[in-house]
């Protein structure tokens, strides 16, 4: 098996022809359009205030009044409620977001909308008119100050509606209120400890209420998003490398002489899975190191960083042998090699414009977006960008396992495809 | 060792392999001959189990090859007509490719690497790539592929085509070698008569997917014997010619060959004033006039009315 292996390595390295498309080619790429696109940082391109809509269903006096009563009948007493009701009508969170919400830094960012009810607000989420939707529910002061007096889990939940996840504006609108949320619960629990309360709380958005995963992204460097888009689109060549040169041996006579010497139809087939994954890990690897001894891409980026970088690069390039073994068992199978013809002539290209290698698809349209995500390299791309932005791999773990899905699904039908009896 | 039995192959209702029945002894060689899209190479690739037959049957060893192909695989080298190499490669990387699939490793491939380089006549060219190479080169590196196992038996399906002399002399002396003093047993195709002629022990002359004679080169050149060979030597060549020389009764076959023609006559006819007057009319300048003495490829001639590379 090495041996075959070996020789796909020497047959395909010493093609100028090959090695001109899997290497120079995206390295080209990636300096033009970094270099072209330098000055725009993707996340911090300058655009409209985001128009969100925001819907306060909370009464805080009826809120206060419900909460006087829990302490009462916890038998606490009088002086001590009025204390702390005045302190938590300082402390009101729906007040403190609105303040956040309507502060002149978020200004340029935010354009906030309030004369919905919820159904007009989710009504102008599906028209356009507003982006996003922040819904603070009744009895939300309660809950939360329940929740720290109390120590028990909350049932606060702030409502956040947004068109997609995956849109940049989404993004910023849920990491405003996780900042707002980490924020807020930090200064609570300072306030309580300093004016010598006894209760203790946790920092945690729990605290608060349950508002997203979401973090705050960090910018993607124009280098970095090229980089990436380049990578994955002419990882897709390796695919159509392998599965023509496995024609090539066909054609040529050179796979009924292996035949003959006793090796394994499917042995054989599993080769090119395994030299397409190493070919394209070799490609993955000199591009992204290239890149950042160049570019400085990726310098100063943590162990961990290089480690998810890898297994979103170790599952792609499972992808990309899947999808070489699919292209050579059909290949070989009907004895026309137009399957790789048409892979690396026109496939690539809408594979690659899909998954958003050439400009973020998600500009477009959220639509869009879902359909990248189904092609292996969109998947792949929104994973190594999610990590780019500090994600955790826990974010991007449903698009590693649909695209080891897709990685299953292609071995299993080239092997089903490929012919075990009939070889030449 | 191998006996074909009946064979038959048929793709999409053309009849490539209809009926052939051949065998080959230990040590023994022979020929397979007949024009291209005679079913040779067909043939060949159904011994070599790489094609199942629609009917028929290949034994080796007395095994039947479709049931076990494994008993044939191992002891059997094809030198197949297409140059079947990795043109990127180097000759040395080649054969080492090869041989390793054959599960050869370590010293015992670099042994057999090096003999069978200096049998084909290549050390000194052995880092050089593929692409790199002349096409007599790439033939003979394409038969030291094959024989890195040390067959039992040798297939050749044309193995000398396109090459320089030099070459295709190289090639039939290594194959010679290997019947003669390795006792490799040998089955050779060629539309090279004096190929087969030199090498073979017997001969199988294939037409149309059927054997049509067989026999040991006297025995097939019998066929003729109550037959003469007129080589008529000319400049020019007439369509006319041919017309005229065809409407006499006497001539039973007609042929263009590089010299002039080529007709096949009952033995002992005298044709030559009819030969020289009908070349006076058709205005053909006759050189010189030959009775010859029948090769395999006058045998062909006369058992199809066609030449072999036609």
């Amino acid at each position: 098996m090495w041996n075959l292996i070996k020789k796909d390595f020497l047959t395909i390295s010493r093609d100028r022809s090959e090695f001109l498309i899997l290497l120079v080619m995206p390295m080209v790429l990636i300096t033009i359009l970094g270099f072209a696109l330098g000055s725009i940082m993707f996340g911090t391109v300058d655009m409209d205030p985001i128009p969100v809509a925001l819907i306060i269903e909370n009464d805080l006096e009826q809120d206060l009044e419900q909460f006087r009563k829990d302490l009462t009948a916890e038998g606490i007493p009088e002086q001590a409620i009025e204390q702390m009701i005045i302190n938590a009508e300082e402390i009101d969170p729906v007040a403190s977001l609105e303040t956040v919400l309507r502060s002149p830094e978020l200004s340029d960012m935010i354009d906030l909308k309030e004369n919905y009810d919820q159904e007009q607000a989710e009504e102008a989420l599906t028209t356009d008119e507003v982006l996003a939707v922040i819904t603070i529910p009744e009895q939300f002061s309660y809950h939360t100050l329940f929740a720290f007096y109390f120590e028990e889990e909350t049932e606060a939940d702030i409502g956040l509606f947004v068109q997609d996840h995956e849109q940049i504006q989404a993004t910023i609108v849920e990491g405003i209120l996780t900042s707002f949320s980490d924020q807020y619960n930090l200064e609570l629990s300072i306030a309580f400890a300093t004016e010598g309360e006894t209760v203790e709380t946790t920092i945690s958005e729990e605290n608060f209420g349950t508002i997203t995963h979401f973090s705050t992204g960090k910018p993607v460097s124009a280098f970095q998003y090229y980089t990436i888009g380049m990578a994955v689109m002419f990882a897709l060549y390796v695919a159509s490398t392998v599965s023509s040169n496995a024609f090539k041996e066909k054609k040529n006579h050179m796979f009924a002489r292996l035949m003959m010497t006793g090796e394994r139809p499917l042995n054989y087939l599993l080769s090119k899975v395994i030299s397409a994954v190493i070919l394209t890990l070799v490609q993955l690897t000199i591009l992204f190191i290239a890149s950042t001894l160049l570019f400085q891409t990726f310098t100063g980026t943590s162990v961990e960083f290089w480690v998810s970088l890898a297994i979103i690069s170790f599952v792609f390039s499972l992808v990309i042998g899947g999808l070489a073994a699919f292209m050579t068992a059909i290949a070989i199978q009907f004895n026309n090699d137009a399957i790789s013809g048409f892979f690396s002539g026109g496939a690539v290209v809408i594979f690659a414009f899909l998954g958003g290698s050439l400009s973020p698809i998600e500009q477009f349209s959220p639509l869009m977006r879902e359909l990248g995500n189904l092609t292996p390299n969109g998947a792949m791309m929104t994973a190594y960008l999610q990590l780019i932005q500090g994600f955790n791999i826990n974010d991007f773990l449903p698009m590693i396992y649909r695209v080891l899905l897709m990685a299953v699904l292609f071995i299993s039908l080239a092997v089903a495809i490929f012919p075990k009896r009939r070889l030449i | 060792m191998l006996q074909v039995n009946d064979l038959h192959k048929k793709f999409k209702g053309t009849t490539a392999v209809n009926g052939v029945n051949l065998y080959l002894g230990q040590g023994e060689s022979i020929g397979l001959l007949g024009p291209n899209g005679a079913g040779k190479s067909t043939t060949i690739s159904m011994i070599s189990t790489l094609l199942t037959p629609t009917s028929g049957d290949i034994r080796f060893k007395g095994t039947d090859v479709f049931k076990q192909p494994d008993v044939i695989r191992p002891v059997l080298g094809v030198v197949p007509q297409e140059i079947a190499l990795y043109e990127e490669l180097t000759a040395y990387e080649n054969m080492k490719f090869f041989g390793q699939t054959y599960g050869l490793s370590g010293k015992k491939l670099t042994i057999k690497i090096d003999e069978i380089l200096e049998l084909v006549g290549l050390t000194d060219r052995k880092k050089e790539r593929i692409k790199n190479y002349s096409g007599g080169m790439k033939r003979r590196i394409n038969m030291a592929v094959s024989l890195m196992h040390e067959p039992e038996l040798l297939i050749m399906d044309e193995p000398t085509v396109g090459i320089d002399p030099q070459s295709r002399s190289h090639i039939l002396e290594v194959v010679r070698e290997l019947n003669r003093r390795k006792g490799m047993s040998i089955l050779y195709t060629s539309h090279y008569m004096e190929e087969v002629e030199k090498l073979c022990d017997r001969v199988y002359i294939m037409d149309h997917g059927q054997i049509i004679a067989s026999g040991t080169k006297e025995e097939l050149k019998s066929i003729l014997s109550s037959e003469d060979t007129i080589l008529i030597e000319a400049h020019q060549k007439s369509d006319q010619f041919i017309d005229q020389l065809n409407e006499n009764g006497r001539i039973q076959q007609v042929v263009k060959v590089d010299q002039g023609y080529k007709v096949i006559v009952s033995k002992g006819e005298d044709l030559f004033a009819d030969i020289f007057e009908l070349a006076n009319v058709c205005q053909v300048k006759v050189k010189g006039v030959h009775v010859q003495t029948p090769t395999l490829e006058d045998v062909f001639l006369h058992l199809t009315g066609r030449k072999l590379r036609d």
